[in-house]
Formats: C-alpha cells, sequence, structure tokens
C-alpha cells in the first residue's frame, strides 16, 4: 500500500504528468508508424502525425521548463538537443520518401520511445 | 532611617559583587572582520558569528563553543575550500558548537569534517561537489538536521566511531558512492531522511551496534539499506523501493497502446473506413 502511494504522489508533479502524457502519446505514434510500414491506411496516419506533433511540443516544453528551472549546462543542452536532433532526423527521413532510408525509420521511433522513458524516469520526483 | 540606609546599602554591594554570566557577543563577518576564521579567532566561547551572503574562500577551522550562522542561508553563502585538500569546514574536538545556513564546496577532503567533537549542532547546511559531504569521526551527541549533501565523490554522510549522534531530516543524493556510511558507530539515531539516487548503497552500517534506523527514505540506489557485520539496530518503517519507478514507465507504455486502440477505433466511426 505504501509503495503504490508512493507512486501514486509522482503525479503531484506537474513535469511528471507532462512527461508522463507525452510517453503515451509517444507510444501511441510508434505503434501506428509500425502499422503504416506495413502499409495500412490513413487512419495510422493521422494517429501517427497528431500524438508525434503533440508529444513533440510537449518535449520542447519539458526541455524550456528544464532550462528555466536549473538553468543552462553544458549536459542538459546537449542532451535537449540529442532528442531534437532524433526528432529532426526522423521527420527528414519521413519527408525525403527515400525507401532506403525508410529502413532506419523504426530504429528511430525505437530510439524515440527509449528517449521518453528516460524522460519519464528522470521527471519522477523523490 | 539607618535600616533603610543598611538595606540600600546591600543590594549595592550585592549589584556590583553578584557574579553576573556575561552576554555572549555577536560578530559580524564582513563588517567585523574579513574572513569567517578572523571572527572565530576573536570570538570567544559562546560568541556568534553572522556571516552575510558571499562567497569566502578559507577553511575554517572551529575549536571552542561558537555559532556560526548564515544569515542569508546556504543559496547565498558559500564556503570554498581554500586549500582542497583540507575540509571546506572543520570542527576539531570542540563542545557545543553550533553551524547553520552555510553552503561548503569544492574539498578533497570534506565539505565538513567533524573531528572528536562533542553536542555539535550541524543544520540547514548544504554540501556538494566534495569528496565527502560530511564526515564524523570520533565525535557524539551531536545532531544533523535538515542537511543537503548531494552530489559528491564518494558519500553523502560517512559517520566513523561516533555514538549517539542524531541525524534527522537530512538529503544525501547522487553521490557517486553510498549516501550514509555508518561504520564502527554505536547507538546513533538516524530518523526521516531522504538518501535517493546514490550509485551504490543508499544507506550503509558496517560493525556496528545500537543504532535505529527508522523512517527513512531509500529510493533509486543500487542498494537500499545495507547492514554488514552488524547487530542490535533497529530498522523500521523505511522505503526502500529500488525498482518501483520502472513500473511507471512500463504502465505509460500499457496505456499508450490502449490509447492507440482507442484513437483507431474512434477514428474508424469517424471515417467509417
Amino acid at each position: 500500500m505504501g509503495a503504490i502511494l508512493e507512486l501514486l504522489n509522482a503525479f503531484t508533479n506537474f513535469t511528471t504528468v507532462l512527461a508522463s502524457f507525452g510517453m503515451i502519446l509517444a507510444t501511441s505514434s510508434f505503434i501506428s508508424g509500425l502499422q503504416m510500414v506495413k502499409g495500412k491506411g490513413r487512419i495510422e496516419r493521422k494517429i501517427h502525425r497528431g500524438n508525434g506533433f503533440i508529444a513533440f511540443g510537449i518535449f520542447a516544453v519539458l526541455a524550456i521548463s528544464s532550462f528555466v528551472t536549473y538553468g543552462l549546462s553544458l549536459w542538459s543542452v546537449a542532451g535537449w538537443l540529442s532528442g531534437a536532433l532524433v526528432i529532426t532526423v526522423k521527420l527528414l527521413i519521413v519527408h525525403s520518401r527515400n525507401r532506403r532510408a525508410f529502413k532506419y525509420v523504426s530504429w528511430l521511433g525505437a530510439t524515440l520511445i527509449s528517449m521518453w522513458l528516460y524522460l519519464v524516469y528522470i521527471h519522477i520526483p523523490l | 532611617m539607618a535600616k533603610a540606609f543598611w538595606t540600600t546599602a546591600l543590594v549595592l554591594a550585592a549589584s556590583v559583587l553578584w557574579p553576573t554570566q556575561p552576554r555572549a557577543a555577536i560578530i559580524h563577518v564582513p563588517e567585523d572582520y574579513k574572513s569567517i576564521q578572523q571572527a572565530i579567532d576573536a570570538a570567544a566561547p559562546d560568541d556568534e558569528v553572522i556571516v552575510n551572503a558571499g562567497v569566502y574562500r578559507e577553511n575554517i577551522l572551529i575549536e571552542k563553543a561558537v555559532a556560526l550562522k548564515a544569515s542569508a542561508g546556504p543559496s547565498s553563502t558559500l564556503v570554498q575550500a581554500a586549500d582542497e585538500s583540507k575540509p571546506s569546514i572543520k570542527v576539531n574536538k570542540a563542545v557545543n558548537a553550533r553551524i547553520t545556513g552555510f553552503s561548503a564546496t569544492g574539498s578533497l577532503a570534506a565539505g565538513v569534517l567533524l573531528s572528536g567533537a562533542s553536542n555539535i549542532t550541524l543544520a540547514d547546511c548544504r554540501f556538494t561537489d566534495n569528496a565527502s559531504g560530511i564526515v564524523m569521526h570520533g565525535t557524539t551527541n551531536s545532531t544533523l538536521r535538515n542537511n543537503v549533501s548531494n552530489s559528491n565523490a564518494q558519500y553523502g554522510l560517512y559517520m566513523e566511531k561516533s555514538h549517539g549522534n542524531r541525524v534527522e531530516q537530512n538529503t544525501a543524493s547522487l553521490n557517486r558512492d553510498k549516501g550514509f556510511f555508518i561504520s564502527n558507530s554505536n547507538g546513533n539515531r538516524i530518523i526521516n531522511n531522504s538518501v535517493n539516487l546514490n550509485s551504490w548503497d543508499g544507506i550503509m552500517v558496517y560493525a556496528s551496534t545500537g543504532n535505529t534506523i527508522t523512517g527513512n527514505k531509500t529510493l533509486r540506489n543500487t542498494y537500499g539499506i545495507v547492514i554488514s557485520e552488524s547487530n542490535g539496530n533497529e530498522v523500521s518503517e523505511n522505503t526502500t523501493i529500488p525498482n518501483l519507478f520502472l513500473i511507471l514507465p512500463i504502465a505509460l507504455i500499457y496505456l499508450g497502446v490502449v490509447s492507440y486502440l482507442l484513437q483507431k477505433n474512434l477514428l474508424k466511426a469517424i471515417y467509417k473506413e
């Protein structure tokens, strides 16, 4: 019971709630993206784009709140820029419509999910 | 008339001859003395040294019962070790000294070292980026309250051959070895501390007896509380759940899958694909 209360207590923190919401959206976007690779239709595309863009917005808000709260440091800037770079590369590959590059998209999607896992983990308050 | 005279004379004589307690002086840094050490050297036992906000590059040594207080608190009053090989603050064989509201950093020995001291109060201080945050050696009956000892190279608190101390409501996180290391120390009370995210143990008790470890939070360390070669310690009501928080991301992935299925069915109903 104490452990469950401890876990629920994590959601009293705004950035944890935001990061958790981002994680849910990123997962939905990732699954719909995999379905798109399989050749499924426009519903998957809508889910993928909608969830992906909102997740990216949340990523930007989290980055800004991190800089406001903890200031700019080399490691934090490098970390957030790396995340932004993965998102940008993924968007560029998708928009290039290059078939050879396309096979790496699912790897980038998995990297984005890992990134969100880390974001959630570090935002859990103690 | 004579009675009134003798009464007045007696009162006057008593007021002159009665041994009165000398009042403790208050010394201000940097108004009265430029460095904290100069102020401590000039202070008599039981005097209070009040330090204004600023960065003080020195190694402070306290060997008497003074109260050292940072008026602006630890976020504005920093003691940076001038000689890295020595502690930023050292309390050596003093009794009844008090240190409150300081930050101490940059020592390859310790943020604060309590050596052979007793009845020391260390409160509301912050020790970061030292070899160890707080080191107690041969120190007894002292109180550590509401201090933060984070991001040190070894331990947040290292206690060696120190007995009967009270360590309560302190935070020791992100240290690169252990949060608290209690070694060869008996009869200490470790109560309501937060010891999280340390690279190795949260709280390690080694070769020690009769300690009370209760109400502490040791989250996301490699090991929560480790008792080794010790007996007769009371360990109760601590929260030691190193991997509980892995459940949260997994639950979120599950919610993500559910969210995808919900959206898919909703959009299917809308677009009638």
